[in-house]
């Protein structure tokens, strides 16, 4: 049995190409059949996302220019030029291609190294394919283990801690505050994008409707529709920052709007009550001196930023811890499924000892001469049972060098040459 | 000597779970957290068994000597921090609350173990004894205030600095900070002057009349610190002293009136016993 991936991501291919080769969802059982057809699979899962089109694959034997398979039959399923799809096309095959399964299900391989969301639509995909009856044994445990060494690198490690967005670091700033976000009022002043990523990341924690304050009555209208909440002129800004927790600033605009006297006023109405201000803005919309003020605390994009790379650049560093689990879990992945290397030097050991017990046990039975069948039974079972008594240590000793990576070659050339297995 | 053993024991494995939980604050993980609570919980059992025993020996409450208030209010210490931790996952209360309650056994063990028939027949009656539980409870709650303020104060100072640390991922909010210091300092003021009131009252039963024992230094700066916290408490709800002021008030109160507190005691007449 062979496993191989064919696809294309976010590195090798532009948003461009990726969307135009993603795969719908009410099509997935077709293409699954197409691409099981086309390229001689057995089995087959694909998974489309925003950042990957891949197609996983299991067949009996290594497939003749996969690649090249792959890349017509896409192009033809979805009508784009072969050239275009087959120069951002990789594939990894056996120890590579489960490896690579594993980290791109653990969020290894994603945009925003250690994100979770990519375990979901690794299990919707192979949901998908399951439902279809394009899984069998292969992928069955294939996926399965893929799915608890994700849940294990991200239980065990910090790949996924640290929020890396900024709406991500701004919501988890303000908890840091506030014990609970869910009775917090936030205000908005502005209509820029990043501002409404923001105001996003708290609403969905958030249960009190926002307070959103422009110059424009049009934007803020329009903001009001899509995240409820009631709109104020910049005119009662003074107003609306005093019953609001979290304040997200993010207008154009090339003077401080947001001044300590004013911040001052609103905190005089709101009795000293804490207050979170995020200041989206770039030239800042908040007066720096408005970060001396009791109770308040001022985070400006910069800020934001300079934490969102920091907690990257942790992710990084466990990137380093997370690598050799996957290594170690797929040589034993191959293992379980009596593939790769490892997996072969067990089949070759057992075959080489049931082999040896074979023919004893035939001359033995060929000396005693006539035997009653249970009689004859019994002595078979007996040996059965005696060889593999006698390989269930070397097996298990074998499983655990396939853990350890890059001393079980050493360990395999020991046992090839102790059983003379070549 | 058993006692004196299993105060060492119980000082080794409350200085580990310290350590444990600076590194679980460094690191943000929770390995050695578990490790600090768990060893958090053996060291508690390790107290209370001494307690148990000095409880035996005496055949009384073991509130009878300095060696007892410090286990106690150790005891007490680890008792709260790591209940409150494991019932609203406030691990950093746990790791805040074991120096303290690492100095309160140090502060035993350095007292050593009295003799079996103390002097001072302090619980002897039921008045005394809710006297000096209520005002050993009024302390403990005082020092959660403490340590709630002291992490109000650093997560404050971390959030103004616009940094995030690993230990920021442990902390809680400030404003579960700031609520556990309050709740702290109005719940000790409570229990303090019901601890007072018992201890008057004990007083006045039997205690001999005009010689002079409501001047006792320790109860002129059990007075003191019972005022002191009361201003606090009162001040906390003035808008403009919210927050780090506040903070700051409860836990300096806390320092000054331990200090105070335990130096009066040398001076008292009938409070040697803390």
């Amino acid at each position: 049995m062979e496993f191989s991936i064919v696809g294309l991501n976010h590195r090798v291919a532009p948003v461009e190409v990726r969307e135009r080769i993603a795969f719908d969802d009410a099509r997935l059982a077709e293409a699954l059949g197409n691409v099981c057809r086309e390229t001689g699979a057995t089995e087959a899962v694909i998974l489309s996302t925003c950042n990957r089109v891949e197609i996983y694959a299991a067949r009996p034997e290594a497939a003749e220019n996969e690649l090249s398979l792959a890349a017509r039959w896409l192009a033809s399923h979805h009508g784009v030029p072969e050239p275009l799809v087959a120069q951002a096309l990789y594939r990894h095959a056996g120890y590579d291609a489960v490896r690579h399964l594993y980290r791109v299900t653990a969020g290894l391989d994603a945009m925003i190294l250690g994100e979770t969301q990519i375990i979901a639509q690794v299990k919707r995909a192979y949901q998908a394919a399951k439902e279809a009856g394009h899984t069998g044994r292969a992928f069955n445990l294939l996926f399965q283990r893929a799915f608890s060494v994700a849940k294990e690198i991200h239980a065990t490690t910090g790949i996924g801690r640290g929020n890396v967005s900024v709406p991500g670091v701004a919501s988890r700033l303000a908890e840091k505050v506030f014990q609970d976000l869910a009775r917090k009022r936030v205000a908005i002043v502005g209509a820029g994008e990043t501002g409404e990523l923001t105001l996003e990341a708290f609403r969905r924690r958030s249960g009190v409707p926002p307070v959103i304050v422009n110059r424009t009555a049009e934007h803020a209208e329009r903001l009001a529709a899509r995240h409820g909440g009631r709109v104020v002129p910049l005119a009662g800004l003074e107003h609306a920052l005093a019953e609001a927790d979290i304040v997200i600033t993010c207008l154009a605009s090339t003077e401080f709007h947001l001044g300590a006297d004013l911040v001052r006023a609103a905190m005089k109405a709101r009795r000293n009550e804490p207050m979170v201000i995020i200041d989206l803005g770039v030239p800042r919309n908040v007066h720096p001196e408005v970060d001396g003020l009791e109770n308040v605390y001022l985070f400006n994009i910069d800020d934001l930023e300079s934490i969102a790379a920091r907690n990257l650049v942790d992710r990084e560093r466990d990137l380093a811890i997370c690598l050799p689990i996957i290594d170690a879990e797929a040589q034993q992945t191959l293992l379980d499924l009596g593939e790769g290397e490892l997996g072969g030097l067990v089949g070759r050991l057992r075959a080489a000892m049931h082999a040896v017990g074979d023919e004893e046990l035939k001359k033995t039975l060929e000396r005693i001469g006539s035997l009653a069948p249970e009689q004859r039974e019994e002595i078979e079972f007996l040996v059965r049972r005696i060889l593999n008594k006698v390989l269930h240590t070397p097996t298990l000793a074998i499983k655990d060098a396939a853990r350890e990576g890059a001393e079980a070659t050493a360990f395999l050339e020991a046992v090839v040459r102790l059983f003379k297995l070549r | 000597m058993v006692s004196t053993v299993l105060v060492h024991a119980a000082i080794v494995i409350l200085a580990l779970a310290s350590g444990f939980g600076f590194l679980a604050v460094r690191r943000d993980s929770t390995a050695p957290l578990q490790w600090a609570r768990f060893l958090a919980g053996l060291a508690g059992l390790l107290i209370l068994a001494v307690l148990v025993r000095r409880g035996i020996q005496i055949e009384k409450a073991p509130l009878v000597s300095r060696f007892d208030t410090h286990l106690l209010a150790a005891l007490l210490l680890v008792a709260v921090a790591l209940g409150i931790d494991l019932l609203r996952s406030m691990p950093i209360l746990t790791i805040g609350a074991l120096p303290p309650a690492l100095v309160s056994l140090i502060l035993a063990a350095a007292t050593g173990e009295p003799p079996r028939d103390p002097s001072v027949p302090f619980a002897s009656t039921p008045v005394a004894g809710v006297h000096a539980v209520l005002t050993l409870l009024a302390f403990v709650a005082f020092a959660v205030a403490f340590v709630t303020a002291l992490l109000f104060l650093i997560e404050q100072r971390q959030l103004k600095s616009h940094g995030a640390p690993p230990a920021l991922g442990m902390m809680p909010s400030l404003e579960a900070s700031y609520r556990m210091t309050l709740q702290g300092v109005i719940g000790g003021v409570v229990l303090l002057t019901g601890g007072i009131l018992a201890g008057y009252l004990y007083g006045r039963q039997v205690l001999v009349p005009h010689s002079g024992w409501q001047m006792d230094a320790k109860i002129l700066i059990t007075s003191a610190i019972w005022v002191a916290y009361l201003i606090v408490a009162v001040l906390s709800f003035v808008p403009s002293l919210k927050g780090r002021r506040t903070a700051l008030a409860s836990a300096l109160c806390f320092v000054v009136s331990m200090a105070a507190s335990w130096v009066a005691s040398f001076w008292s007449g009938f409070h040697r016993h803390m």
